[in-house]
């Protein structure tokens, strides 16, 4: 099983008052899953991929990453869990404005042990992957919707990790670049990659590639059920 | 490195060896005896202290108060 | 960490966020420029005293009535020599000459040039001269400051000196002092001791003062005694208590200065600690944003440390730096009016470049620390704040 969560909770404190986000959360991924968690906003997606990936702390309850337990991790464990085996792309792309996409993609790779020669080998790598590297040498905050969502991909995939999170991937991007990303998703899939999407986008309801669709509410998983 | 940086600390080392070099090189034992030649031709080694010996600033309601910025008690040790 | 992409990663986000650091660098190099100029000027000076004072004499005596000096007999001199343990006994003439009508003076010094020792220092100190021309006619030896003062009230080879007798006295401006000295002698005019006499009023008999000096410095302080019982109203100064006087003046100024600087840090720092706080959302982001891509809290801290190190390192660089070529290259203009006064002539003094490296590290040391503490402290914090909590 590469991802196991365990009754997990995550409540959240606002001026004394208690806010409970995720209620006791049980999912197993197996390896080379394609798992998408759909629901409205603020049905808990983003807050249980927050806590797969290890940017958040459980309130109670555990997550097991190839068996290793994320969040109770000390800190050089857990960041090098990060770095190594999960690539995050984020709903707001999150890349440094002022770096170019080349730089942007090596940041993952800077704390790895890698000479430079060896980190810009991977970088090309994700960048072709990704179809982003005609633009390599130009700065992030100049680029369009689309450009920056695969410049986000390729700093994801830049340490070939084997779990990929998306979250809500296609919330800033049109109809055509959309497309585009599902396609790179169905590609990584090809690849044996381990892919949790939290999305609210109706696109990802009839993949044409094997997934798992789960549905959220209220902090709880409804049903699952497969797409063939 | 980068190149803009390497260029900015080759430099500011540069700066710096002009710098050494220049303490380096001073010629200290010429000045230094030229000074001592003329403290011992006068036998006066006292600063030259550009301040106002002009007298007519005693203050004459109090003749011992020493006035601001006055220097001249050092020339009456 | 391999530090090849560290080294990388860390000059390029310097770059690239050059605008960040750049004000930073420019109030601290300010604030550095200012105390090592200070510190650099004290220091000179103060070289060059100690290596003047090892030839000054080490007792003067003058005769003082009323609280005022007045003229000393020279036969004090012959008392003196009478005393045990007492040797180069040397009366000196001279005095401060005012220059009409804006009241600028110059310090006449007179010298018996008639003595051996003096006759051969005066031709070292202008050796490419005929010193045989000095003494045809009545010549003096100026400083630079009085060179160039004389010059703009168009006395360019000769001045006429006013006696208190009423007459005029026309001497010839045979040299220059050396520039270099211009720290002792930017005021001096050194006359033949009967010249200076006449000038400064002074009869055969008289002289300004009496010097000498006593080898033994054990009989230092029985020897004021001794002194203080030939006549009442004799005066005695020795070296060690101008060598007191001296320490405390520049003390005493450069300890103003510091207390002014430290105030002036204290102020820097906080202000340092507000100015990282208000970029303290963009910077929170980054950092949540590394730690988010897999880079733990000791990489972070690592990263950020030695990016303030490098802007320390360079903002404490160029602030010597300039300060030095302030002070020992163009002579601290404005800067050493204060130490040395601006009221009388101007002094284009050449200060003799004097490096204290225990001053220097304490200054570093003094700088980098707060600045290092207002900007890691809050990374810290945010450092070991969940990722998620970081990025909002």
């Amino acid at each position: 099983m590469m991802i196991q969560i365990e009754n997990l909770y995550r409540t959240f404190h606002h001026g004394g008052n208690e806010v409970p986000v995720l209620k006791d959360i049980n999912l197993n991924i197996k390896k080379g899953e394609c798992v998408v968690l759909t629901g409205v906003s603020g049905s808990g997606k983003t807050t249980l991929l927050s806590l797969i990936a290890g940017l958040d702390k459980p309130s109670s309850g555990k997550v097991l990453i190839e068996g290793e337990p994320i969040s109770k991790l000390p800190d050089l464990f857990a960041s090098e869990l990060r770095a190594k085996k999960i690539g995050m792309i984020f709903q707001h792309f999150n890349l440094f404005e002022h770096l170019t996409v080349n730089e942007n993609v090596t940041v993952p790779l800077i704390p790895s042990g890698l000479k430079m020669k060896e980190i810009q080998t991977k970088v090309d790598a994700a960048l072709n992957l990704a179809n982003i590297r005609h633009k390599k040498e130009t700065q992030a905050g100049r680029l369009s919707g689309g450009e920056k969502q695969r410049t986000a991909i390729a700093r994801a995939l830049v340490a070939d990790p084997n779990i990929i999170l998306c979250d809500e991937p296609t919330a800033n991007l049109d109809r055509d670049n959309s497309l585009l990303f599902i396609e790179i998703v169905k590609e990584l899939h090809s690849l044996g990659k381990t892919i949790v999407i939290a999305t609210h986008d109706p696109l990802f309801d009839n993949l044409d590639f094997n997934s798992t669709i789960i549905p959220m509410l209220d902090g709880k998983i409804v049903e699952e059920f497969n797409d063939e | 490195m980068i190149k803009p940086f390497v260029s900015f600390l080759l430099l500011l080392i540069l700066m710096v060896f002009m710098m050494s070099a220049h303490y380096l090189l001073f010629p200290y034992k010429k000045t230094t005896q030229t000074m001592l030649n003329i403290s011992s031709l006068t036998h006066m080694s006292s600063l030259a202290l550009s301040v106002s010996y002009d007298e007519s600033s005693v203050n004459m309601t109090y003749p011992e108060m020493p006035a601001l910025g006055k220097m001249d008690f050092l020339y009456e040790l | 960490m391999n530090s090849n992409a560290f080294w990388h990663f860390l000059t390029l986000q310097l770059i690239k966020e050059r605008s960040k650091h750049l004000s930073v660098i420019f109030i601290s190099m300010m604030i550095l420029f200012l105390l090592s100029s200070v510190l650099f000027i004290s220091s000179s000076i103060r070289f060059s005293l100690e290596e003047t004072l090892k030839v000054q004499p080490d007792f003067v005596v003058s005769r003082i009535q009323g609280g005022t000096a007045v003229p000393t007999p020279v036969k004090w001199s012959d008392e003196l020599l009478d005393i045990y343990g007492v040797s180069q006994v040397t009366p000196r003439v001279y005095g401060r000459y005012f220059f009409e009508p804006k009241r600028k003076s110059f310090l006449l010094v007179g010298v018996d040039f008639m003595e051996e020792q003096s006759h051969q220092k005066l031709q070292t100190l202008i050796d490419k001269t005929d010193i045989k021309a000095f003494f045809e006619g009545k010549q003096m030896l100026v400083g630079q400051g009085v060179k160039d003062y004389l010059e703009t009230h168009f006395y360019k080879d000769a001045y006429n000196f006013l006696t208190p007798e009423g007459k005029f006295e026309k001497v010839t401006i045979f040299n220059t002092l050396p520039s270099q000295t211009n720290l002792i002698s930017n005021e001096m005019i050194v006359l033949p001791i009967d010249l200076a006499r006449k000038i400064l009023g002074y009869t055969e008999d008289e002289v300004s003062d009496i010097i000498f000096n006593v080898p033994n410095t054990d009989e230092w302080d029985m020897m004021t005694d001794k002194l203080s019982a030939l006549h009442y109203d004799i005066h005695v100064v020795n070296k060690k208590e101008v060598e007191k006087s001296y320490a405390n003046l520049y003390n005493y100024k450069g300890g103003v200065f510091l207390i002014l600087f430290l105030i002036l840090l204290f102020t820097f720092a906080l202000i340092l600690y507000q100015r990282y706080s208000m970029v303290y959302s963009t910077e929170r982001r980054h950092i949540g944003l590394l730690r988010a891509l897999g880079w733990s809290i000791n990489a972070v801290l690592r990263f950020k440390f030695t990016e303030t190190i490098v802007v320390v390192s360079v903002s404490y660089i160029l602030g010597v730096l300039f300060a030095y070529l302030y002070v020992f290259v163009l002579g601290a203009p404005l800067l050493s009016q204060i130490f040395l006064g601006g009221d009388n002539l101007t002094n284009d003094v050449h200060f003799v470049p004097v490096l204290d490296f225990s001053v220097l590290s304490s200054i570093f040391l003094i700088y980098a620390l707060p600045f290092i503490a207002s900007v890691l402290i809050p990374v810290w914090k945010v450092s070991v704040t969940d990722p998620k909590e970081a990025m909002l």
